[in-house]
């Protein structure tokens, strides 16, 4: 069973997030966990997990994109932030481990973690390298077995690590994305669907 | 049939996003299509956009387009603040789930405010089934709710308003109607709505004196204007068959001012073999056609004795009326009555008679030795001059055609039809009244029969 839908964003701030995004015109996110769970639910070595968003990219191969949203206010639970950022790390290159599994040449989605406020300073330059994947991954096999017995593959590390983007969204950017009446004429112009079947 | 709350939910089975998407869509398209046939439907490609909608719905005929979007559910609605991003173009809205987490939210509650106002449609999958549900018991008026709910609705309709809606009696209480029709659809579909509900209120029993109020004074009178082909198309043929409909003239006059004869023709196909004669009798004067032809009944023709006599009805496109052996026929178009070869011209001598109760323009005469042709530019009567032609000159003269000309009401110009004797044809190309061509089809060229009583009772 999937896990509860997350609380932390909540509906408003996911759709936030979903404007954003889409505004950029470069993605479609017509999924989400509220309205559909199962689209948004990726499974790994050792369960599954619940994304915020699921869509693709409109252009080049058109790959898929899974969203993760984190909004914090207090100082508790932003301690809680990192360790699940980890997790996060940790599922992505999971999954991919397990599609492994089955097919040599699985296609790697893009993996996008959107947080209200940056945290883990120390650390923030390097939250997209393998280096944080890797001791990710070895932290969260070592509390919650994510790898069930696998050894990392340092090849299907970068790979994975190289569609990890982290992103700040400010509220403010609501105001600053372009209307829905002019995306709409945007999208008549640079066409990014017209090569859909 | 699986209604399309049901079909969503199948949709829901697939694995991949994309077969979800594909099944959701084609569900909805279906179900437009079925609601409104005038409508064309384009797929954006995208689905649940934040700014793209997933169709656009156009209709050629008003030349509008309305953007329709597909939502999770009204909470995505209302965290999305979908009413304030998406209100320019007056939108449609279609929540998948009809509530997903319990009874609509406050913040959805409070957004009523802001849909009171615009021409936004919030609306769910099971609202729309309830609007589009086939009925068999198909009344003009709920026909027409459906029919205009997605080009005309407007605010918030969830299933339990959408089936009120769509099952809404004609009888209702006018002003109750008037509310419930204003809340949900926009000011110009209201009003065809409501002049619908008029008619087929006025059709069975209604006080008729409504119609002859000036339109300009405070009471207002009946709802005038032009019906759409739409609106014939479900009002006209219910008028027509249904029992209790009035057959007075003041109805069917007002009934005739709102349409043409054109128009009658085009919806033919719903009417055939129908009784039509209020509407004919009423528009005998204002309406134009443009051939009229005198044939064989049905009964004379193959025996069928159970062909409507005595009546106006449409076969095929073209109007008709049987009487005994005869069948008038009148159309707009000449591909449909070309007329017979006939080789019987009549005498000069022979249409004096009948030719009295006409203004005759002009002539086409044969004789054995010379032909004549008699016409006058203007509207005087050339009757006189044909006479002294055929006295003077020793011969005996057919008539092969007689041109006739036609004083209109008002200061509109005359009208003109030409009667062919050998092709047994009345023709009329800049049109003329149907009682102009029935009595020139009766009295001149069907002169040698007794055609008393065919098409319209014979003036004193």
């Amino acid at each position: 069973m999937p896990a509860e839908p997350t609380q932390q964003l909540g509906r408003d701030g996911v759709a936030a997030v979903k404007r954003w995004l889409e505004a950029t015109t470069y993605i479609e996110l017509p999924f989400d966990s509220y309205n559909n769970p199962n689209y948004c639910t990726v499974y790994h070595l050792n369960g599954n997990k619940l994304l915020d968003l699921n869509g693709h990219f409109l252009t080049g191969n058109k790959e898929p994109i899974y969203v993760e949203g984190k909004r914090y206010t207090t100082a508790a639970s932003a301690g809680n932030l990192y360790s699940q950022f980890q997790e996060f790390l940790a599922v992505a290159y999971s999954v991919a481990a397990l599609q492994r599994r089955d097919s040599p040449y699985p296609s790697i989605p893009h993996w996008f973690w959107v947080t209200y406020h940056p945290f883990k300073l120390d650390r923030w330059a390097h939250m997209e390298s393998a280096d944080e994947m890797r001791s990710s991954i070895e932290a969260v096999d070592a509390s919650k077995g994510i790898l069930n017995g696998l050894t990392i593959d340092e090849n299907l590390l970068r790979e994975v690590a190289a569609n990890i983007t982290v992103l700040v969204y400010n509220p403010k950017m609501a105001n600053l994305s372009m209307t829905a009446k002019e995306l709409k004429k945007v999208s008549s112009v640079i066409k990014r669907k017209a090569n859909e079947l | 049939m699986t209604s399309l709350t049901e079909q969503l939910h199948r949709a829901g089975d697939h694995q991949s996003g994309e077969d979800y998407i594909d099944a959701v869509k084609s569900a909805f398209r279906a179900e437009i299509v079925s609601m409104d046939e005038w409508v064309e439907i384009e797929d954006t490609k995208y689905f649940n956009h934040s700014a793209i909608p997933d169709f656009v719905l156009t209709w050629r005929s008003t030349g509008e387009t309305r953007p329709f979007y597909l939502r999770g559910s009204y909470e995505s609605v209302s965290a999305a603040r979908d009413l304030e991003n998406l209100a320019s173009e007056d939108p449609i809205l279609v929540s998948l789930n009809e509530n997903q987490f319990g009874p609509i939210s406050a913040e959805l509650h409070d957004q009523r405010e802001i849909l009171l106002h615009s021409s936004t449609l919030l609306t769910d999958a099971e609202a729309i089934g309830a609007v589009s549900t086939h009925r068999p018991d198909k009344s003009p008026l709920t026909e027409l709710v459906k029919s205009n709910f997605l080009s005309g609705g407007r605010g918030l309709v969830e299933a339990e308003q959408a089936a009120q809606l769509a099952s809404i009696p004609s009888s209702e209480n006018a002003q109750a109607l008037d509310a419930a029709i204003r809340k949900n659809f926009s000011s110009s579909a209201a009003t065809r709505i409501q002049r619908t509900a008029d008619i087929m209120n006025l059709a069975l029993g209604g006080d008729l004196s409504s119609l002859t109020l000036n339109p300009d004074e405070p009471q207002g009178g009946a709802i005038r204007g032009v019906l759409s082909s739409a609106e014939l198309k479900l009002v006209l043929p219910w008028l027509l068959k249904s029992e209790g409909v009035t057959r007075e003239a003041t109805f069917w006059a007002y009934i005739s001012e709102m349409m043409t004869f054109a128009d009658l023709v085009q919806i033919a196909n719903e009417i055939d073999d129908t009784d039509v004669t209020p509407l004919i009798a009423a528009a005998s004067t204002t309406w134009r056609a443009k051939r009229a032809y005198i044939g064989r009944s049905r009964i004379a023709a193959y025996g069928d004795v159970e062909a409507l006599q005595g009546v106006w009805a449409f076969r095929g496109n073209v109007l008709t009326f049987e009487q005994g052996e005869h069948s008038l026929q009148l159309s707009l178009d000449g591909r449909k009555l070309k007329g017979r070869e006939s080789s019987s011209l009549p005498r000069w001598e022979d249409l004096k008679q009948p030719l009295r109760g006409f203004n005759m323009l002009g002539t086409s005469l044969k004789g054995i030795t010379r032909s004549i042709s008699v016409s006058s530019a203007e509207t005087g009567d050339v009757r006189d001059d044909v006479a002294r032609i055929t006295e003077s000159v020793d011969d005996d003269y057919f008539v092969e055609e007689v041109e006739l000309i036609f004083n209109s009401p008002g200061d509109e110009p005359a009208t003109r039809a030409s009667v062919i004797f050998d092709r047994a044809v009345v023709v009329s190309d800049t049109g003329t009244s149907l009682e102009n061509l029935t009595k020139s089809a009766v009295e001149i060229l069907g002169f040698r029969q007794s055609l008393d009583g065919l098409g319209f009772p014979r003036q004193a």
